[in-house]
């Protein structure tokens, strides 16, 4: 018996530490590679959660690439962001700033979930300090000891099939083709009166929120909060708390707000997406804005609703 | 709790040294820990159905003792009865009620009777036909005077609900399994690292093989329309591999930790892909359950020593029930039906015991008329198993029919990971090397260096662990 169970704990530290050094030299190397130049140079990147994704056709508006993610929350989308701002001469970064992004709610959802976990961490695991992944190990163990196998299966497939982009190859964002009209009929149906729970800030989302400002700030990029168009009949009971952190926390930062963007019901997926027709109005519109120079603008919201008076 | 879980491997050592420590201390501790273990590895998935665990253990517990204290004839009759009964009813409830009540629904609406049948709405609970089996085997070898009533209500718990077993089998016998309950266990090492062998060579087969054709064979069977045929020609085999993999993969699992134990089980495959004919390839696939129903159903039935006439009724009935077995749908059904024509050329030739050696014995290569014989084995097996994956009728013919075209003589339009094919082929080899042992792994490299052994084991355990799939549940745990 001690003979088994002494070869037993050779074999297994034998595993272990070639686990570690292993796994260690693959994430060094893809942390540290050459995988994070765009195909072109782009002056925007818009980055965010669903509601960016489905708005902003970039096709439409020039010199701009969307890598939204639907679901991806802000302590996912800075290690994107980090890494494209940093081997990367971007002028300006949108990133999505919407009501449902404020609370707490997402935290501990989107974050540190097991699904949450196969989605992001298979994607961003390599670019994660001990800080960063240690709030994924208080949280969820057992899930992100799981989705180590195939975090490097995909890392090492990708070095195997001697790709260049990861940010391409491991599907890091893009515009989203929605084809869904169901506004009308979510209008038509009864309403169904959710429970809402006491209002509670999001903290680790937040945090996150607040390292994307400063490694943009670090890499000479300027950074904007958008709202993309959603229906008058979204839930937005938090207003007041979005308003606040927008005056208080997040006032250095600009706030480009198209809540009101004029659309029709058939131009929505739902109540807060837009679907390709309302994504293809909007982006055409932001397009001319930043033509005619929003971005230099004193008061950018009060030109955005001028021209949104005008539609 | 799973065998490839996180849980698992911590729940196995502990119970390995807790047992081992007891084996200084009473038999009876050592099996009353067991039990214990065994009963907490079942609820970790509900534990509201341990209640039906244990009633079903003293049901055939207590009427086993009491048919064989039975006067007459007669009143072990009852005994009898009431225990089949109430076994099968559990069964026929949890299993096959709905299935009943809405084909019965859908066959009078058919003729044009509306009728509306109360559907219960309760999953099923794991194992169940497992364990069921388990006892009926019991109860009827009791009936027939092969054995006598165990005492000893642990020993017999323990019969029923041992953990390794308990949720996918092997379906074990009494014979078999009571007398190694019952007596001492003696630590052999030889033994225990041929288990943990098992187990490894099992974890590559669920983790690796089953795992990732899993992935590629329910895109092609959840979404047929979307791929050309000969992708859907690839899923199916794919899918041939990914049952195998999975059930012969929990199987060895099974055996392996059971071996841990000191305690060996049926074997229950034994290497089927390799087989001449369907004969061959039913001898050597989940062979505890072809055994049970060769013993339980098919003899009794009168056999194969009966009229040509009761052997094709034989034939079809126990391949029927055997596809029954295996779920309340058609589709289960139907593939037992065409296992049952399969096999029936060479019952009627009686062909059917041709080849009971395993193929090429002793030889590095099958000649080019077993190669040909296992080609066309294994290509009628994997036919057969659309219909066993598909959700219904409708869907496999489908299948079938986006198969028969012209689309499966271009390249696939999907294709798997690149890894795969490496994996699978070095699967094949690895079995093949192996396939006069107990399972694939058993002795190879047992010759080499140490340090060459070891080398190789250690890069099994990283492509388990980096190629793993993405977690499926054993295919065998909802039977």
């Amino acid at each position: 018996m001690k003979k088994l169970l002494l070869k037993i704990g050779l074999f297994i530290s034998c595993i272990l530490a070639i686990l570690i050094i292993g796994m260690g030299l693959l994430y060094h190397t893809i942390d540290n590679g050459n995988y994070y130049k765009l195909n072109k140079n782009y002056d925007n990147l818009v980055f965010g959660h669903s509601h960016t994704e489905c708005a902003f056709n970039d096709s439409l508006i020039d010199n701009t690439l969307n890598l939204s993610n639907s679901g991806e929350n802000y302590f996912y989308t800075y290690f994107k962001v980090k890494k494209t701002v940093e081997n990367n001469k971007v002028k300006n970064v949108f990133v999505s700033f919407t009501n449902n992004y404020i609370e707490y709610s997402p935290d501990t959802v989107e974050i540190w979930q097991d699904r949450y976990l196969d989605k992001w961490y298979t994607k961003y695991g390599a670019y994660m300090n001990y800080e960063d992944a240690s709030l994924l190990i208080k949280n969820n163990p057992r899930g992100l000891l799981n989705v180590q196998s195939i975090t490097s299966k995909k890392y090492l497939t990708f070095l195997i099939k001697n790709k260049k982009s990861i940010i391409e190859d491991l599907t890091w964002g893009a515009f989203r083709y929605s084809e869904r009209s169901k506004l009308d009929s979510l209008l038509k149906a009864k309403e169904v009166k959710y429970k809402i729970p006491s209002f509670r800030y999001s903290k680790y989302g937040l945090d996150y929120l607040d390292k994307i400002i400063k490694v943009c700030k670090e890499n000479n990029a300027k950074v904007y909060f958008v709202r993309s168009p959603v229906h008058s009949s979204w839930e937005r009971s938090n207003e007041p708390y979005f308003q606040k952190l927008l005056h208080g926390r997040y006032k250095e930062i600009p706030f480009l707000d198209f809540y009101n963007f004029p659309l029709p019901i058939s131009d929505y997926g739902d109540r807060s997406h837009l679907n390709y027709l309302g994504a293809k109005k909007f982006s055409t519109f932001f397009n001319n804005l930043l033509k005619k120079d929003l971005l230099k603008k004193e008061n950018a919201q009060e030109f955005i609703n001028q021209e949104m008076n005008k539609k | 709790m799973l065998f490839n879980s996180l849980g698992y491997l911590f729940f196995l050592p502990i119970v390995f040294l807790i047992y081992w420590f007891l084996n200084n201390k009473k038999l009876e501790y050592q099996n009353i820990f067991l039990l214990a273990v065994s009963y907490y590895f079942y609820s970790c998935w509900d534990w509201r159905f341990l209640f039906l665990l244990i009633f079903s253990t003293a049901l055939d517990y207590f009427t086993a003792i009491k048919m064989f204290e039975s006067k007459t004839n007669n009143t072990k009759k009852v005994w009898f009865w009431l225990s089949i009964l109430i076994n099968l009813g559990f069964l026929g409830v949890f299993k096959y009620y709905n299935f009943f009540a809405t084909s019965f629904a859908e066959a009078l609406s058919n003729i044009g009777l509306q009728t509306n049948f109360w559907t219960i709405q309760v999953i099923l609970p794991i194992g169940i036909s497992f364990y069921t089996f388990h006892g009926l085997s019991y109860v009827i070898d009791i009936y027939k005077g092969r054995i006598t009533p165990e005492r000893n209500v642990v020993s017999y718990s323990l019969f029923v609900s041992y953990f390794p077993l308990l949720v996918a089998g092997p379906i074990e016998r009494a014979t078999h399994l009571l007398p190694q309950i019952k007596k001492k266990r003696v630590f052999n090492y030889a033994q225990a690292v041929d288990g943990l062998r098992q187990i490894l060579w099992g974890l590559f087969k669920k983790m690796v093989i089953a795992d990732n054709c899993a992935e590629f064979a329910n895109m092609m069977f959840d979404k047929p329309d979307g791929f050309n045929g000969s992708s859907l020609f690839l899923g199916a085999i794919f899918f041939a591999f990914q049952i195998y993999g999975d059930f012969s993969g929990y199987s060895d699992i099974a055996l392996g930790t059971s071996k841990l134990l000191g305690i060996d089980l049926l074997k229950n495959f034994n290497y089927p892909y390799f087989s001449r004919d369907i004969a061959e390839f039913w001898r050597r696939w989940h062979i505890s359950l072809s055994s049970w129903f060769r013993d339980y159903l098919y003899i009794p039935l009168g056999g194969s020593k009966a009229s040509t006439l009761i052997k094709i009724r034989n034939t079809f009935v126990i391949f029927i029930v055997s596809g029954f077995w295996h779920g309340a749908n058609w589709t289960f059904i139907f593939w037992g039906l065409l296992n049952a024509l399969y096999i029936m050329p060479s019952i009627l030739l009686k062909t059917n015991r041709n080849n009971l050696e395993i193929v090429a014995q002793n030889k590095l290569f099958p000649t080019v008329k077993e190669g040909f014989q296992m080609l066309i084995t294994f290509g009628l097996t994997t036919f057969a198993w659309i219909f066993f994956r598909a959700n219904s009728l409708t869907d496999a013919f489908h299948y079938i029919d986006r198969i028969c075209d012209f689309s499966t003589l271009s390249m696939p339009s999907k294709r798997p990971s690149f890894f795969i094919i490496p994996l699978l082929f070095f699967f094949i080899f690895i079995e093949w090397l192996g396939r006069e042992n107990d399972f694939g792994l058993q002795k190879l490299g047992l010759k080499w260096h140490q340090s060459v052994r070891w080398i190789f084991y250690i890069v099994l355990v990283l492509i388990i662990l980096l190629l793993t799939g993405k977690e499926q549940e054993f295919i065998y745990f909802q039977f």
